[in-house]
């Protein structure tokens, strides 16, 4: 059975598309599911920095696209995972440099293999964005409580359900707990009530992302953090399962439940 | 936001509450391009032209513009106050009232089609 095209995308830059690709992606793999990651950010690219993969790059997406190779001799696997996988974006050379057919032919040929083809959509509305969303069976779109992101995040859901591609589930990226119960914050409610689409997952500020990042080891591979378990529950999520979301205000874990989660029982 | 909500929103004065508020206007705009004191005007007006066939709820009516279904669409939620939900009259009571429509003292009562609405508009 062919596997499902998903762009993450969101209009506003810097909201966490690429960090929630590189997550959701290992989570996955880390269920048994067999990934393709794309970055269609050319000319900028950084999911392969995310991923740890930027020393192994060969070909790229627009190597594939003007026929200079396969694109099976583009994809970098993971080290650490066997079914998990990235075709990166080029880094010289801009969004022109692919037509948003081509990208769909390639999310196709990738689809036939894998269960998951995510797609990490550059910011913006323009081509590189008509490029990631070109092959998309679904979409999710990735914003955080901030009223410019949420706006962006607006509009994007407009054009994506005029394209017919919608309407899209929600990311609520980088919330900050403290923030939200000092009334400084618009909470999940606010967003959810402001974009009224569904909600697929909160993530939580959580420093140990840039950690990772810094360390090319996406978070999803320590599922015990606050944010690593958000990774995974929307993993879970976009797997079909149906998991309760986390509370956000998390009561200080007992003893036994820490050790439990040390453990990897919790 | 309800009444109750603006009010604890000025006593309040968090940020987030401005944030939401600003949100909600400026996503008014950017869907329709109507501007929210277009909006408001147009809603006064739809509300005068309705209040002349039927009586509404004035302090319940909301007006959003919204997207569903790839559409972006100006929805009314306008209730109708009709006879039958009308407060109750204090109708005096005398024994002997004749069953048929006319009461025998001639006091007005509330009718109902046929008849005009007993409270004034």
């Amino acid at each position: 059975m062919p596997g499902r095209v998903v762009t993450i995308t969101s209009g506003k830059g810097g909201v966490g598309k690429t960090t929630i690709t590189a997550n959701l992606a290992v989570a996955l793999a880390l269920l048994g599911r067999r990934v393709t990651a794309i970055d269609t950010d050319i000319g900028l690219r950084n999911l392969d920095m995310v991923m740890g993969m930027e020393s192994r790059i060969i070909y790229d997406l627009v190597d594939v696209a003007e026929g200079r190779c396969h694109v099976l001799q583009a994809l970098i696997r993971d080290k650490r995972l066997s079914d998990l996988y990235l075709l990166p974006a080029s880094q010289t050379r801009d969004k022109t440099a692919v037509a948003p057919e081509e990208v769909a032919a390639i999310c196709a040929e990738l689809k036939a293999d894998n269960d998951y083809v995510l797609v990490d959509s550059p910011a913006g509305i323009e081509g590189g964005f008509q490029n990631a969303i070109a092959g998309a069976d679904e979409v999710i779109i990735v914003t955080t409580p901030e009223v410019s992101a949420v706006r962006s995040a607006d509009r994007i859901i407009g054009l994506i359900e005029a394209m017919g591609k919608g309407p899209g589930r929600l990311v609520i990226n980088r919330i900050k707990p403290a923030m939200v119960k000092r009334g400084d914050m618009l909470d999940t409610f606010d967003v959810i009530e402001s974009l009224a689409i569904e909600l697929l997952g909160v993530v939580p500020d959580d420093e140990a992302v840039i950690v990772a990042a810094n360390q090319g080891v996406p978070l999803a591979y320590q599922p015990n953090g606050q944010a690593g378990r958000a990774f995974h529950n929307i993993a879970r999520r976009l797997a079909g399962e149906q998991v309760p979301f986390m509370p956000i205000f998390a009561e200080r874990p007992t003893l036994v439940t820490r050790l439990r989660r040390v453990m990897g029982l919790h | 936001m309800n009444i109750l909500s603006r009010l604890i929103a000025r006593y309040r004065k968090n940020s987030k509450t401005i944030a939401k508020e600003r949100l909600r206007l400026v996503l008014i705009h950017d869907r329709s391009g109507i501007p929210p004191e277009v909006l408001n005007q147009m809603k006064n007006e739809i509300i005068a032209v309705i209040s002349k066939h039927v009586k509404v709820d004035r302090d319940n009516i909301e007006m959003n513009i919204s997207r569903s279904e790839g559409r972006t669409r100006l929805v009314a939620d306008i209730p109708i106050v009709s006879a039958r939900n009308a407060p109750a009259i204090d109708i005096p009571f005398r024994a002997g009232r004749p069953r048929s429509g006319q009461p025998a003292d001639g006091a007005e009562r509330p009718t109902g089609r046929n008849g005009p609405e007993s409270e004034t508009l």
